[in-house]
């Protein structure tokens, strides 16, 4: 198991990262639980990483990862996230005061768009990865990771219009 | 960037975890860790990993099997109820792991993290982090130099007044700390009060040392700034200041040279790197003529190096007076040591 001194340091540098992908298909009661999940594996994750941006991705793939298996779940299939999200404060989606309406309108233009391009788009406009590296995060060849964000810039620009 | 873009990035920029939520996962970690502990029998630190093999082999085992259920836990299975189960067995976690969080979690963060750092550039240049309970938890050396002196000193763990001691006689017995050199030190720290009294630790743990040491308070910037150019703080502002002043100098070379070379070179170039406060002692040299008395064995020259120039005859007895000069270095306080030679005349 890791040390609590790692996991301080990795929970600082990427927690931030982790959390935003929990919300980007989560409300945050179960964001919460997936973001604990995603830290307790990290914890318990003995095998070597090649550097912190390898753990970066490596906490990304099993936040989002989580995140779609609740979702598959068949309660929340029902649900959009924009209704999950009208019933939490911004003290618990974790926003800075005056942000509000803005994170809660690209939320809810993302989780328009379906998964994929979501999640495709997110990495590439947010969190800057190149096609091969959401490839590897996403496992999914990369033409077609090229075609999703294409697609969803496209569609994330006409929600947000 | 487009505004489509733009508008994505303002918005997930302003998105943080919740300090509640990273405090409950690592409260939730470190209850696996006491539990895992538990079930192996005997206690572990939350800081250190396991120690006995056999513990560290079974710990892994449960590790890697719990991990694999999670990644097994079949679609569908986390139902709502399941969730509040888990956010409820979460709690109760929580709940009962304060106590262990107020003397392993908490205090795993309060003795693990530095709030303070102190920066000592000769030529070794090395970096103390301090935590908030005046206990060195981080040791960096940038240069060869640096990595011998921390070897020697092993100041992991000790008082920070302790550890800047231990560097000084680890300085001083590698041949680091001659009669001209130069010590600065740059201390990153909130807190005035504090910062006031890694100072005054720092000053009267190296004034004794070469010409002297400056004490600078540095800021988190110039640290993060200086150690992304593999440089020590001290170093780092220097470089900086002759650099602004127009001083063809690069980072390198600044890197290898001693922080009396910075100053020596800064005092040419007219340049003030000096910040802070000093206290030190100057280097002087004194010239004395002594008159001794002979015991009739011959006269003897001497030649010695004392404060008041005095010269003593090996053989014969001889009384020298001379005058030293001194002078200090930096915006403290100085006093001149003189060396005297010394004739003895029949």
């Amino acid at each position: 198991m890791r040390t609590s001194r790692e996991i301080e340091r990795i929970m600082g540098a990427f927690g931030d990262a982790v959390w935003r992908a929990c919300i980007l298909y989560l409300p945050p009661a179960d964001a919460e639980d997936v973001f604990q999940d995603t830290f307790l594996k990290f914890a318990m994750h003995d095998a070597s990483f090649r550097g912190d941006e390898h753990i970066k991705a490596w906490l990304l793939r099993v936040a989002m990862n989580g995140c779609k298996d609740v979702l598959k779940s068949a309660r929340r299939k029902n649900a959009s996230l924009d209704e999950r999200l009208e019933s939490c404060g911004d003290e618990d989606l974790g926003v800075e005061s005056g942000s509000s309406q803005g994170v809660r309108e690209i939320l809810d233009a993302m989780d328009s768009l379906g998964d994929p391009p979501k999640t495709q788009l997110y990495l590439s406009l947010y969190e800057g990865y190149s096609a091969r590296e959401i490839s590897e995060i996403c496992d999914m060849p990369e033409g077609t990771v090229y075609s999703w964000i294409s697609r969803g810039k496209t569609r994330l620009k006409e929600a947000l219009s | 960037m487009s505004d489509m873009e733009k508008r994505v990035h303002d918005a997930f920029d302003a998105v943080h975890a919740p300090e509640r939520v990273k405090a409950s996962t690592f409260a939730l970690i470190e209850a696996k860790r006491a539990e895992l502990a538990d079930s192996s029998g005997s206690s572990e630190s939350s800081d250190f990993a396991v120690t006995a093999p056999q513990k560290h082999a079974a710990f892994e085992e449960r590790a890697v099997r719990d991990a694999g259920e999670m990644e097994r836990r079949p679609r569908g299975a986390r139902t709502r109820k399941a969730g509040r189960g888990f956010r409820l067995l979460g709690a109760k976690i929580a709940v009962a792991a304060c106590l262990l969080l107020a003397a392993v979690g908490v205090g795993g963060f309060a003795v693990a993290t530095p709030t303070a750092y102190v920066g000592i550039d000769v030529n070794p240049s090395i970096e103390l982090g301090i935590n908030r309970f005046d206990h060195v938890v981080e040791t960096k050396a940038y240069n060869d130099d640096g990595q011998a002196v921390l070897d020697q000193a092993q100041v992991q763990g000790m008082a920070y007044a302790d550890a800047l001691a231990a560097i000084e006689s680890a300085m001083a017995e590698q041949g680091y700390i001659a009669q001209d050199s130069v010590v600065e030190v740059s201390v990153v720290c909130d807190d005035d009060s504090r910062y006031a009294s890694i100072e005054s630790a720092c000053l009267n743990c190296f004034s004794g040392s070469g010409s002297g040491a400056h004490c600078s308070r540095a800021t988190a910037d110039d640290h993060h700034a200086a150690s992304s150019c593999g440089m020590g703080m001290g170093k780092y502002r220097a470089y900086q200041a002759l650099s602004d002043a127009g001083v063809d100098i690069t980072a390198e070379e600044a890197s290898n040279m001693t922080m009396r070379e910075l100053y020596d070179l800064g005092t040419e170039a007219g340049v003030d790197i000096e910040w802070g406060c000093g206290s030190g002692h100057g280097a002087g040299h004194g010239a004395g003529n002594g008159n001794g008395s002979p015991d009739g064995s011959g006269a003897q020259a001497s030649d010695d190096c004392d404060d008041d120039g005095s010269g003593a005859a090996e053989q014969g007895s001889g009384q020298g007076q001379g005058s030293g000069q001194g002078a200090g270095r930096g915006h403290g306080q100085g006093h001149g040591s003189g060396h005297g030679a010394g004739d003895a005349h029949e």
